[in-house]
């Protein structure tokens, strides 16, 4: 049996992530680098929000499984 | 915001009535194929527990994206530039919270037969005063979200039919049907025609996004535009607007899972293989829709550089009718988006009469004034409070009483305060139910004041320092007061230590 809840690595992870989400760490003032018309900055915030996508679609797969008796209800 | 569109009129009513004859066929449909709807409160206000991965995806998806994601985050994004951005990642950070405790609700969920999250707190604390005021702060969350869906839907119907029907009109009509087809198959026909009306928001939010690259121009100019009028809104977001933004990372992604039509989901699924997939299907779709709707925002800039504050809140309707003028194709696809947005405000509001009426069945009139009534009887009386609510609320909608109106918008504030006793309480087995009650109470008090006074110490927002301070007092006192139980409680689900980091 798998609950995210119980696995802490998983949280590190998802901490890690939640504080790039915050665009704290870019130079601040001066003109905006733009790249096809987008904010350097934004793109790696959507960078990091397809990361935090990716991470909990890794983490739904692979540690969550809390059922032992619905596989073999659904087999039948 | 008043919508006028120039393609509007006769084909606005058409689509409304294709739209609105629909989702009654579906009530219909769902009331015919299934005879013990009304049997039980199981199947009316959770579908019997059986909704598959398609459904259950999609009833989450419409009930969490509505109108007001399409016409007000565009504008948003238009008047505030990129530091809106943050709507992308704070609709997964929802799903994040999920993670914390959806699995462990839904097994609960499944075993011992609940039906709200009241329910659940009620089983976990067995205090009449922690379920009475969760179910008040509820309530009081899910009526003033109604009302926003009314107003919202007063102003999609003003813009879809240009005025050639009074908007109260169009409003009662999506109001009957959905109301009818809501009392016929219950939560079966509400995620049913959330299905339609999901489909029906994407379609025309695709839509919108095409007219606007091909007529307006893409976001590389837009880019340049913004550069020339307004630079600011190209710049990070520093100081304010950084605690602003981890502000709604955190307030949106825990208050949006805990809404009780939320909480509600989770039960109705299947099994955990259909929550699941949904989960993983929802973390992808803001990209697919707050994202969209952010860029359509940004590229209106290529059009329109220079809006007033007023003006950018017609944003998507000046912008629909400017692409509806160009041709025929366009003119119906327009059509179809404003369809979709109504569809989408529809959505939302079914699923929150829904829980608002199971609320009132399950824990107010089925646990306090009459225990012994029948299954069918909670039922009916649900569907009347929610009916006579219904009708406060478009009073309030069409007379808003002026002075009074913040009352009637502060939601997710007050909601967030119950999430502590809903997610720790989970796994905090040492939870004590004076506290999670003081918690609750004083950080309510704390947001709702602080919201009223416009105080946003150090920018934190009011309902994230109600939230700090609930958290505060829940775990002080529990501290103090709460004893650890010796033997397994039965809201563990292992024979591990409940709470302690135990697998990889």
């Amino acid at each position: 049996m798998k609950e995210p809840i119980k696995n802490y690595k998983v949280w590190i992870g998802f901490l890690i992530i939640f504080i790039l989400l915050n665009p704290w760490y870019f130079p601040s003032g001066g003109e905006p680098v733009l790249i096809f018309g987008v904010p350097l900055w934004a793109l790696v915030i959507i960078l990091m929000s397809i990361v935090l996508s990716l991470y909990i679609t890794y983490v739904i797969h692979f540690h969550w499984d809390t059922d032992e008796d619905e596989d073999i209800r659904e087999e039948e | 915001m008043e919508m006028e569109l120039a393609f509007s009129g006769m084909s606005g009513i058409l689509i409304m009535l294709f739209y609105g004859l629909l989702m009654l066929g579906i009530g219909i449909v769902t009331y015919l194929k299934n005879n013990n709807i009304h049997s039980s409160l199981d199947e009316y206000y959770l579908g019997g527990r059986g909704l598959g991965t398609m459904v259950l995806f999609f009833t989450f998806f419409a009930t969490q994206y509505s109108g007001n994601t399409v016409i007000g985050y565009s504008a948003e994004a238009y008047r505030v530039g990129y530091a809106n951005l943050v709507t992308i990642p704070f609709f997964i950070m929802i799903i994040l919270v999920y993670l914390s405790f959806a699995p462990r609700m839904y097994k609960l969920g499944k075993k011992h037969n609940i039906v709200t999250p009241v329910d659940w707190l009620d089983m976990k604390f067995k205090s009449k005063s922690v379920s009475i005021l969760a179910a008040i702060l509820m309530l009081y969350a899910l009526a003033n979200f109604l009302l926003e869906q009314l107003v919202a839907l007063g102003q999609g119907v003003a813009g879809l039919t240009g005025g050639t029907v009074p908007y109260q009109a169009g409003v009662i009509f999506f109001i009957a049907i959905m109301i009818a087809y809501g009392w016929l198959g219950g939560m079966r026909s509400v995620a049913y025609t959330d299905t339609m009306q999901g489909i029906a928001l994407l379609v025309g939010v695709f839509m919108l996004l095409i007219g606007t690259i091909v007529y307006f121009g893409g976001v590389p100019s837009a880019g340049e535009y913004m550069r020339t009028y307004s630079p600011e809104n190209l710049g990070v977001p520093e100081g304010g607007g950084l605690v602003r933004w981890s502000n709604f990372l955190i307030l949106v992604g825990i208050g949006a899972a805990v809404y009780p039509n939320a909480i509600q989901r989770i039960f109705s699924a299947k099994n955990e293989r259909a929550l699941k997939r949904s989960f993983t299907q929802m973390a992808w779709m803001p990209f697919l829709t707050a994202g969209v709707v952010f860029f359509i925002g940004i590229m209106a800039y290529n059009a329109y550089p220079d809006l007033s504050v007023a003006e950018s809140e017609q944003l998507v309707g000046i912008m629909a009718s400017t692409i509806a003028n160009q041709n025929i194709i366009f003119y119906i696809a327009m059509v179809l988006l404003f369809g979709g947005i109504i569809a989408a405000i529809v959505s939302t509001a079914d699923s929150v009469l829904l829980t608002f009426s199971s609320i009132i069945s399950k824990d107010i009139y089925g646990r306090y004034i009459n225990p012994e009534a029948s299954d069918k009887m909670k039922i009916h009386i649900g569907k009347i409070i929610g009916v006579i609510v219904v009708a406060l609320l478009l009073i309030i909608a069409w007379n808003p009483p002026g002075t009074l109106y913040q009352i009637f918008v502060l939601k997710l504030k007050i909601l967030v305060q119950v999430a502590p006793a809903i997610i720790l309480g989970l796994y905090w087995e040492r939870s004590h139910s004076k506290s999670v009650f003081a918690g609750m109470l004083v950080g309510a008090v704390v947001a709702a004041t602080f919201t009223f006074l416009g105080l946003t110490p150090l920018g934190i927002f009011s309902g994230v320092l109600g939230l700090m301070i609930n958290l505060v007092i829940y775990v002080g006192g529990s501290l103090i007061l709460g004893i650890v139980p010796a033997e397994k409680e039965e809201t563990s689900l292992s024979n591990n230590e409940s709470g302690e980091p135990s697998r990889l």
